[in-house]
């Protein structure tokens, strides 16, 4: 940044002229005319003097300097003047006498920068010598060294005010010796009202010709702002494009700003360093910069005046000179005296509200406010938070601000009091609800920490009516939801339920997304079924409860009887409600006898869905094809699905390989190469040794590794139908055995141990599984029971016949 | 009242109508605007047309103004009633579904204002058997407009406007003048509507030259047996600045009042001009200060009043500079509030560049009674 504050900020007169010249941007077109002017004077005659009026910022200091540089540069104004600069404020004027020797002294230095060494030290020499007593002395020795230049001086007083104001009694003299001809010339600047102008019997009544420094419009500024910017080059782009491309951002600039040039150009440097840095800490930097200038002016006010100050200060918005007494405590009539002094100095301006027609008050150069606000203004002041808020909308676009929250909220840094007042202004400034809200509990939350680990409470450092907190059972079910959602953080999201379950034992939403998060981020089911039997109990016809209870239940195979009663609860509450059949018939293929049950409610989902509900086609169909093996209901269920999404894989996959074992097709037909391409290659490796089988290609020790050695753990979860068809169809084929062999023997069944183990009790009897540990068995048992699943259902359909055949002998 | 000295603009303004023109006269109060559309409205029938004078100051609504306005026609002598009859009859049929017992007042009520005076400017659009068409002398418009954005705000007086401009667009033989004595161009400048007014011929009624003025001051004394001594009359006419026919007549009726022989002298003049600033004598010039305290808000309120205690400060005027110098405007700010006091009558630009009164009284006034 300290390239940046190279930028004509506070003192013009510390850069070079070209670094000068290139962050004069905003006043060329006064600068051109007040030089013109100056070509209009004359070697000898009668002067018309100018007289630069604006509020501080506005740009008097540096016009001067600009004035300076283009008669030192133009050899026609060089010919007739010598400009002379002073230093900004010339406090010790008090008589011509010292004036005349701040002339002196100005003269001096201007050798000494014009390469004239000898003559500024000659100067200096003879400024020493001065007589203290004779009062023309210095005004004497002025005139024969300007004389001596056969040159007109020109005088570039800044707060000509305070030198006018130095001079009362001696005004009309130092008139009459800026009225001889071919004397001096006056370019002054002035910030406050000039009394010595004002009335027509004081001595500089219409003597001078006065330019006034306006606030810069928004046309203006951007004009500014795109110069300044394409003056620094490659490190200015940033801005030209958002000048170019976010006008809305350049107008709450300007609101900032208040058209003020200082203030514009302390914001571009913001600007520059841009939004992925730390802006925070920049605009601390640049307080910082301004706090000496700035605290010197405060402190320059008496003390009435300094309480009226900070109570317009810290109100940032207009205010009334009746809600300045009532903050101040000060009668009305003495605040309007202050308001009207400090209003007279240029601090303070009278501006329009809408309420009433009486003025209001602001200060009058907005980043003297908002350093004051940022200073001096108690952290719990809401103008200093809302001015944050402002500041970081116009930095930052609304996605800008949402990835910002986002970090913060997910990051892990602590923050102190200042840090939260920022975070706090992010919050504000971000239009997204909800992470407006969770940014907000995200600082409350670290200002606790903060403030416990100073030993004062979050009310003792911040307003704590800027952090909502979630105080009723409504109010944690909402929080919860979102630290759920939307930061993931599902303990801290368990935790606000059960806060909300504690405020209110009969809040349902409480029970019921505890249970939720439990049982789908954190694998409680135990603590899942504890909270949905509360949400029962609260509600009991209520259906997503008993529905979220019976899957609960159904994870843990000791509760699946508990687990179907809740499935046809579900379904006595709601007839229609066919993902309870679904999920019941899931449950039930992988329990033994059951499977005629289990193709019951998988006929009845598909009865109760839409027609064109693919979730349930795929389980329908697999049902069909890998549980019952009816390849050709299967095959028409596929199909099915594909007039719905007709570029679904599964889908198509299915069918190119079930089409082998429905008989469709018989020939050494390859499936698709483009099929078999968009699968992984353990994939593709079962589907064409599938293909094998049935075409009698199949060796267990080609085939096999290729499925199992690059597949991984969840190979049976992503491919379970092909599996079970490939373990059984090898058996059918007499390859049963040499495909356990291979599988045992290669080392993949360490990785595949349950589903060896089932296929093992698929090939020598079910009581093989009870040579295997009870944490595989558990998982051995499933996939057995759907392998042997088409075996026990085609007994259980023979039973069934024969009993019906039985029954219609005996009629 | 004799409209004295207005000879040539009445002569002017009926050349105007005649070719089809619409007025906007820019004047400032007590210039004589208000006698010189009476001598309009007396006039007109000899110029072959109707005419109605609507003073629409301290009405608040677009409907209260057509109310005014069909009252007037209603009083106008030569065929008012037969119009409204007519207009009745016709605001029957459309607005009121045939109901013959409701009268031109129930259809304002019952309708939308632009409903209404569409109808009604029809009406009086049509030539009829007089084939004279109507003059429309509607006085204090600005006043009505800034009560209209008061209650109802600015797109209120965009719509009464424009719509009215559209009216002229439209009904090419009714004839119109709108005076003010604030500007309503200037408030049209305020509320961006300016557009609205384009159409409109801007006529600025001057006070009286000196010759007119001397005229006037003779004729008030031939009417009161009395004479004006010449130095009398430039004492007068100085001390005045701005010859407004309603202070001439006060100053010479109290000059004439207070001569003992009928014979008014210059001290005679300059006593009543006195007499004219003292403090039972203020509801002369109260109405200078309430104009501005009445229809400016603040901060152009104080600052109005800034500059004109500036001005009244100095006989010959102040400098552009010297306001920039010492007021708290910039040159952006300050311009526009120099046009409303010149437009309002406060303040002339002088030869030499300076801003002064334009009444040397008012500012005698201004500067004992309103400068702190």
């Amino acid at each position: 940044m300290g390239d940046l504050l190279n930028l004509s900020v506070y003192n013009p007169s510390s850069l070079k002229d070209e670094d000068f010249l290139r962050s004069f941007v905003a006043r060329q077109v006064v600068a051109k005319r007040l030089i013109e002017r100056l070509r209009e004077t004359t070697r000898e005659g009668i002067a018309t003097h100018q007289l630069i009026m604006g509020q501080r910022g506005m740009g008097k200091t540096s016009m001067l300097r600009r004035i300076a540089i283009a008669v030192n540069n133009d050899p026609a104004l060089k010919s007739i003047f010598i400009p002379l600069s002073f230093r900004e404020e010339q406090y010790n004027v008090h008589s011509l006498s010292v004036f005349w020797s701040n002339c002196l002294d100005a003269l001096a230095d201007w050798y000494d920068r014009t390469g004239q060494p000898l003559r500024a030290r000659e100067l200096d020499d003879e400024i020493a010598r001065l007589s203290t007593t004779d009062k023309e002395a210095a005004h004497e020795t002025f005139r024969r060294w300007i004389t001596s230049e056969n040159r007109r001086p020109l005088l570039l007083l800044d707060n000509i005010d305070l030198i006018f104001s130095g001079l009362k009694s001696e005004q009309w003299a130092l008139r009459r010796h800026f009225q001889e001809p071919g004397g001096i010339v006056v370019v002054g600047g002035s910030a406050t009202f000039l009394e010595a102008t004002a009335d027509k019997d004081a001595a500089f009544y219409d003597f001078f010709q006065v330019t006034k420094l306006d606030k810069l419009t928004k046309e203006e500024l951007i004009a500014c702002l795109r110069s300044l910017a394409l003056a620094r080059g490659h490190d200015g782009e940033k801005v030209v494009r958002l000048v170019d491309q976010e006008p809305a951002r350049i107008r709450t600039i300007h609101d900032l700003t208040g058209g003020n040039p200082r203030t514009l150009t302390l914001l571009y440097i913001l600007l520059e360093i841009d939004t992925g840095g730390d802006v925070f800490t920049d605009l601390e930097r640049l307080l910082d910069q301004v706090t000496v200038l700035y605290k010197a002016r405060v402190e320059d006010l008496p003390p009435q005046a300094r309480v009226v100050l900070d109570a317009v200060a810290l109100a940032w918005n207009p205010v009334l000179a009746s809600e300045v007494a009532a903050a101040t405590a000060l009668e009305v009539t003495t605040v309007s005296s202050q308001l009207d002094r400090l209003q007279k100095e240029g601090v303070i301006e009278k501006v329009a509200v809408s309420k009433t027609t009486k003025s209001a008050f602001q200060i009058c150069e907005r980043f003297f406010n908002i350093w004051y606000l940022m200073r001096h203004g108690p952290r719990r002041q809401r103008t200093r938070l809302r001015w944050l808020t402002g500041f970081l909308k116009s930095f930052y676009s609304p996605d800008q601000l949402l990835e910002r929250a986002k970090l913060l909220v997910n990051g892990s840094e602590d923050v102190d009091a200042d840090q939260g007042q920022m975070l706090l202004a992010l919050s504000e400034a971000i239009d997204d609800e909800v992470w407006r809200s969770l940014l907000k509990n995200h600082v409350r939350q670290q200002l606790e920490r903060f403030a416990l680990s100073i030993g004062k409470t979050l009310d003792e450092i911040v307003d704590a009516t800027e952090l909502p907190f979630p105080r009723t059972a409504a109010e944690w079910v909402t929080h919860g939801n979102m630290l759920r959602q939307h930061l993931k953080k599902s303990r801290e999201a368990e935790q606000a339920f059960l806060t909300a379950a504690s405020l209110d034992t009969g809040e349902w939403a409480a029970w019921f997304n505890l249970g939720n998060v439990r049982l789908g981020d954190l694998a409680d089911t135990t603590g899942a079924v504890q909270a949905f039997r509360m949400a029962i109990a609260l509600r009991p016809d209520d259906l997503s409860s008993h529905f979220a209870l019976a899957n609960s239940l159904s994870q843990d195979a000791g509760t699946h009887v508990e687990a179907e009663i809740q499935y046809k609860n579900c379904l006595k509450l709601k007839p229609s409600f066919y993902p309870a059949a679904l999920a019941l018939a899931d449950m039930l293929t992988a329990e033994d006898g059951r499977l005629p049950e289990a193709e019951h409610y998988f006929a009845l989902a598909a009865r109760m869905a839409g027609k064109k509900d693919t979730h349930i086609l795929h389980g329908a169909a697999y049902f069909a094809a890998y549980v019952l093996e009816q390849f050709d209901r299967a095959l028409r269920l596929y199909r099915r699905q594909l007039t719905l999404l007709p570029n679904d894989l599964v889908a198509q996959t299915n069918i190119a390989v079930l089409s082998y074992f429905s008989g469709e097709s018989k020939q050494a037909l390859l499936v698709d190469e483009k099929l078999l391409t968009a699968h992984p290659p353990h994939g593709r490796a079962l589907i064409e040794a599938l293909v094998a089988l049935r075409i009698g290609q199949y060796v267990a020790a080609t085939h096999l590794p290729a499925i199992f050695d690059s597949a991984p753990e969840d190979l049976f979860e992503n491919y379970q139908g092909f599996v079970l068809l490939l373990l059984r169809e090898a058996e059918r084929q007499g390859h049963g055995t040499s495909t356990l062999q291979w599988i045992d023997s290669s080392g993949s069944g360490d990785r595949h141990w349950p589903l060896l183990a089932a296929f093992e009790a698929y090939m020598g009897g079910q009581a093989k599984l009870q040579d295997v540990n009870p944490e595989v068995r558990s998982a051995a048992q499933r996939i057995y029971s759907l392998l042997i699943a088409p075996r026990r259902y085609r007994e259980s359909v023979e039973v069934r016949e024969l009993e019906k055949r039985r029954l219609f002998e005996l009629e | 009242m004799e409209c004295f000295g207005r000879d040539a603009e009445a002569t002017d303004l009926w050349h105007r109508f005649a070719a089809g023109e619409n007025v906007l006269m820019l004047a400032p109060r007590r210039i004589g605007k208000t006698v010189l559309m009476n001598h309009l409205l007396e006039t007109a029938g000899a110029h072959g047309y109707r005419a109605l004078l609507l003073n629409v100051e301290g009405l608040q609504d677009e409907k209260e103004v057509f109310r005014e306005c069909c009252a007037a026609i209603q009083e106008e002598l030569s065929t008012g009633k037969r119009v409204m009859t007519s207009l009745t009859q016709r605001l029957n049929q459309v607005l009121l579904g045939g109901n013959k017992d409701a009268d031109w007042r129930s259809a304002l009520l019952q309708s939308d204002w632009q409903d209404f005076a569409s109808h009604l400017f029809a009406h009086l659009d049509e030539p009829g058997d007089e084939n004279r068409p109507w003059l429309l002398l509607v006085d204090e418009l600005p006043i009505f407009v800034q009560a209209l954005q008061a209650r109802s705000g600015v797109e209120a007086v965009s719509r009464f406007l424009y719509w009215l401009r559209k009216m002229r667009q439209k009904h090419r033989n009714v004839r119109w003048l709108y005076a003010g004595s604030i500007g309503l161009d200037t408030i049209a400048r305020r509320t961006n509507v300016e557009g609205a007014l384009n159409d409109l011929h801007p006529y600025t009624l001057h006070p009286f030259a000196p010759d007119t003025a001397t005229a006037f001051l003779r004729r008030v004394g031939e009417r009161r047996q009395a004479t004006f001594e010449s130095e009398a009359i430039t004492a007068i006419l100085t001390r005045l600045g701005w010859l407004s026919p309603r202070y001439l007549a006060v100053i010479a009726d109290d000059a004439i009042a207070t001569t003992p022989n009928r014979i008014v002298t210059a001290s005679i003049a300059n006593l009543a001009m006195d007499k004219l600033l003292e403090l039972d004598k203020r509801l002369y010039w109260s109405n200078w200060r309430e104009h501005i305290d009445r229809n400016f808000a603040e901060p152009d309120r104080s600052h109005l009043h800034s500059v004109l205690q500036l001005v009244a400060k100095d006989p010959a005027g102040v400098t552009e500079d010297t306001l920039l110098a010492t007021q708290q405007l910039g040159a952006r700010d300050l311009r526009p509030l120099l046009d409303i006091l010149m437009n309002d009558g406060y303040l002339d630009r002088t030869q030499a560049g300076r801003y002064a009164f334009r009444m040397n009284l008012l500012r005698e006034w201004w500067l004992r009674y309103v400068v702190l």
